[in-house]
């Protein structure tokens, strides 16, 4: 249970990640959005 | 489109990329497994989850290749992978599983023992994902894993874990230790299973001794040296003697601690009728002092830093310029199974076991490790 909670909170996060991503104006920040976005990506397809 | 459209589609096609490249290493870490060639003393290849059925389609699920004598006799477990970064135990088994000839008893082995470990490197620690050994015929791979369950199949660690049944506290991360969850739990965490279902086998097997094959960094007293429940403190005893006058090999013997819970050699002797045994050899890689960690240091285990530790005085074993070879650590183990299932046959004499065509120590080193190994077929 604790584990499927855990998938969720990650998958939340990404969907904020993208959505920050999508409304940013500062190229740096989508840099950092992008980059932030991938272990998250990874651990919801449980690859990592 | 805009000129930030074109920016933001740029930026996170690069970060699919990279994403790409390294979820590709990580899936290969996942599903990658070594071939093992079936030797000629193999006769059954079973499965752990045929003892307990809980785990069966589980990652903690692992061949147990079974070799029946010609003659009935005694039953011997060898177990390796219990800790996947402990090398020279797998290739041990690989060796008796591709070479040996039971003349009379039986031998179980299992050189996965806790297979989600091999799917996954120890975070901080720049462990390699697999190593080569070299052949006559061409080279040969193996995985090289963390110590611990991979967190992807047990999650999460507790703060501190309760082993079962003793109640000891240890470390929460020791909950993923299969070395410290026998006898194993039949609702628990998939390494108790995994811990539980190799009970269970040596239980319905009748498993009269049963091997740990481990390894240990030069900075740990447990090293090079047999522990041995009390119950199996004699054969633990002759090996040792005889390993010393017939082939020089210096290893000691330690009786397990009854108060340490969770490993093989007491748990096993206490909750089974085998007589339990773990055997050590040392492995610089696993050392916090050593230098830069690669495939090289874990085959040769040579290491300026572990040498200078050791001139400090700082080491539990002998270490020079000529580090510690797998050859080494590998014929080490082999002669110290070997020895230990022959004093074991001496001992109990209507349970004999007989095993040829397996090479000991001063063999491996002659001739290397990778000469024992045989060529799968198809592709490596």
């Amino acid at each position: 249970m604790i584990t499927f909670i855990y998938y969720l909170f990650c998958a939340y996060i990404v969907a904020l990640l993208i959505w920050n991503y999508v409304e940013e104006n500062n190229i740096y920040n989508e840099i950092l959005y992008a980059f932030v976005l991938m272990p998250f990506l990874l651990r919801v397809f449980r690859i990592n | 489109m805009s000129n930030k459209t074109i920016r933001k589609i740029i930026i996170i096609l690069f970060s699919i990329i990279m994403m790409i490249v390294a979820g590709r290493e990580f899936l290969i870490r996942l599903n990658q497994r070594e071939p093992i060639v079936k030797g000629p003393g193999v006769t059954t290849i079973a499965k752990l989850s045929d003892y307990f059925e809980d785990i069966k389609g589980t990652i903690g699920d692992t061949d147990v290749y079974i070799m029946d004598g010609d003659e009935e006799g005694g039953t011997v477990l060898i177990i390796s992978g219990g800790h996947p970064n402990e090398i020279s135990g797998v290739l041990t088994n690989v060796l008796f599983i591709e070479n040996a000839n039971i003349i009379k008893g039986r031998v179980l082995l299992i050189p996965f023992a806790n297979n989600s470990g091999f799917t996954a490197g120890h975070p901080g620690e720049a462990y390699p994902m697999r190593y080569t050994i070299n052949t006559e015929w061409g080279s040969r791979w193996f995985r090289f894993g963390d110590r611990w369950t991979n967190p992807l199949h047990q999650w999460p660690d507790p703060e501190v874990y309760v082993h079962y049944p003793s109640g000891q506290s240890l470390s929460g991360f020791d909950i993923r230790n299969l070395n410290r969850c026998f006898p194993g739990r039949e609702n628990g965490t998939l390494t108790e299973k995994v811990a539980f279902a190799i009970t269970q086998l040596i239980k319905k097997e009748k498993v009269d001794m049963t091997i740990d094959l481990h390894e240990a960094e030069p900075m740990y007293p447990v090293i090079n040296t047999i522990v041995a429940h009390q119950r199996a403190m004699d054969i633990a005893v002759f090996a040792e003697m005889n390993l010393s006058a017939y082939e020089g090999i210096r290893i000691g013997k330690e009786l397990s601690p009854e108060n340490l819970h969770g490993l093989t050699h007491r748990e096993l002797g206490d909750y089974t009728d085998t007589f339990a045994l773990l055997a050590e050899t040392c492995n610089p890689i696993q050392d916090p002092c050593r230098g830069r960690t690669d495939e090289n240091l874990l085959l040769t285990g040579k290491d300026d830093f572990i040498l200078k530790a050791g001139k400090l005085g700082l080491l539990f074993v002998p270490f020079d310029e000529n580090g510690s070879p797998v050859d080494e650590r590998v014929g080490r183990h082999t002669s110290t199974v070997l020895e230990l299932i022959n004093s074991f046959s001496e001992l109990y004499p209507d349970k004999e076991i007989i095993i040829s065509n397996v090479p000991r120590y001063s063999e491996v080193i002659e001739k290397g490790v990778g000469h024992y190994l045989l060529e799968p077929e198809g592709n490596l």
